[in-house]
């Protein structure tokens, strides 16, 4: 089990990249920021046993957080809301053509997408991270880029 | 076109130009240091937004006419997770703002959530200490040299929870000993919970760990009961004296709203010992 010390450490690390990657599934800043910070937490509480991938880990236990949906954070800061609205991020999104393309998925697609091809995560770390078989994922994962496909013909 | 190759590239440049917050906003408390004056100033002034649209602040430390030397910069600390607006908001709901814990004659902060408050234990209460009747060191008496205990309960519920020595379950127990020569380690073995020799309240395990509370090491123990109840506890050596934050959660007792292990958790590690 990794310290306290380390968890920290991690998280200021890997804070910009997973708060990135949850911007792209989560499409609101307020919710990413809470969501992580929750992530954080639970870490600090139940420190992950492994200390491989903790990226990963961080980013899969937010997007857990940031399903039960925003204002029902259990660490929010409410004075340190994102500097950002959730209508400039849209608007940032959609002007990336990886917006666009994530925008036409369900959520659940979006974080595997997200995972796999930002953080760098593999099918099986995926699917140890989500809770669910590899096969799960590359059924997931293979629908995703599918619609991202017919996405891009359609737009060309 | 987003060639299959290149996918992960396309990512990287894209999403990588996303705006991050500010990182006062996300980067774990420390000891302050020089660079925590313009972060301890960007807070404070939002701070005092907050508070003027608020107008809600309290001073639970019971320490409220302490001169105010600095301004303590609230951590990381769990609002509740719902609110019912109070009459006269307009429907909005208000949000309390964490409270500054100052204990000057001891030497610690703490920042607890706006919901919460200090409570009194009744007369003749003493804290938990298992081998209360041993002989030597005695425990009570001149060795306990401060307690406060706080708490989210309303005073109307809080009556009737405490027993003879211990504050209820879901609620924060600060307690400054003589620490009689002993370590930290040396104090959660002996006097703690985890002295298996004599802890009888059915204890069916004891874990402790060694970690860094905004750069002071500390030493917790949790002990679990048969009943699935917790005691945590943290020590922390300061001096000749021990300071003590214990806690104890419990299935049975009903917590009050919005309050979990994580938010006793986050007002222990808001602990700053100045």
């Amino acid at each position: 089990m990794i310290s306290k010390d380390r968890w920290a450490e991690v998280y200021r690390l890997e804070f910009p990249r997973v708060y990135r990657a949850l911007l792209a599934v989560l499409r609101d800043p307020d919710r990413a920021l809470d969501a992580l910070q929750d992530a954080f937490a639970s870490g600090l509480r139940k420190p992950p046993a492994e200390d491989d991938d903790l990226a990963g880990w961080l980013f899969v236990v937010a997007v857990r957080s940031g399903r039960r949906g925003f204002g029902r954070s259990l660490l929010r800061l409410d004075h340190a809301r994102s500097h950002v609205s959730k209508d400039e991020i849209e608007a940032s999104l959609d002007r990336m053509e990886v917006g666009r393309l994530l925008a036409g998925l369900t959520e659940r697609q979006r974080a595997m997408v997200v995972a796999q091809f930002y953080l760098g995560l593999d099918h099986r770390e995926i699917a140890r991270h989500f809770g669910v078989k590899t096969g799960t994922v590359s059924a997931t994962l293979a629908q995703a880029k599918a619609r991202m496909r017919a996405e891009v013909r359609n737009a060309s | 076109m987003l060639p299959e190759l290149s996918i992960e590239r396309v990512f990287q440049r894209e999403l990588d130009g996303l705006p991050v917050p500010d990182q006062e906003l996300w980067v774990p408390a420390r000891r302050s240091r020089p660079l925590g004056i313009v972060v301890v100033a960007v807070v404070g002034a939002a701070l005092l937004l907050v508070l003027a649209a608020a107008g809600l602040v309290r001073d639970a430390s019971g320490a409220a006419t302490q001169p105010r030397g600095a301004i303590t910069t609230p951590t990381s600390l769990p609002s509740r997770p719902t609110c019912t607006p109070p009459a006269g908001a307009n429907g909005r709901c208000i949000s309390l703002v964490p409270n500054a814990v100052r204990n000057p004659a001891f030497g610690y902060n703490l920042t607890i959530p706006g919901e919460w408050r200090e409570t009194q234990m009744p007369p003749g209460t003493q804290p938990f200490v298992p081998d209360r009747q041993g002989t030597s060191p005695s425990l009570t008496g001149p060795f306990l040299l401060d307690r406060h205990v706080f708490t989210a309960r309303p005073a109307q519920d809080w009556v009737g929870l405490t027993t003879v020595n211990m504050a209820p379950a879901w609620d924060i127990d600060v307690q400054v000993w003589d620490r009689q020569g002993r370590s930290a380690q040396e104090w959660s073995l002996t006097f703690g919970p985890c002295d298996h020799t004599r802890v009888t309240f059915g204890s069916v395990g004891c874990v402790e760990t060694t970690e860094t509370i905004r750069g002071v090491t500390a030493v917790a123990t949790t002990v679990s009961t048969i009943s699935g109840s917790e005691m945590t506890s943290y020590y922390l050596e300061r001096g000749e004296q021990m300071l003590i934050l214990r806690y104890w959660t419990d299935p049975n007792v009903a917590p009050p709203p919005g309050v979990t292990t994580i938010t006793l958790e986050g007002i222990v590690h808001s602990i700053g010992l100045v």
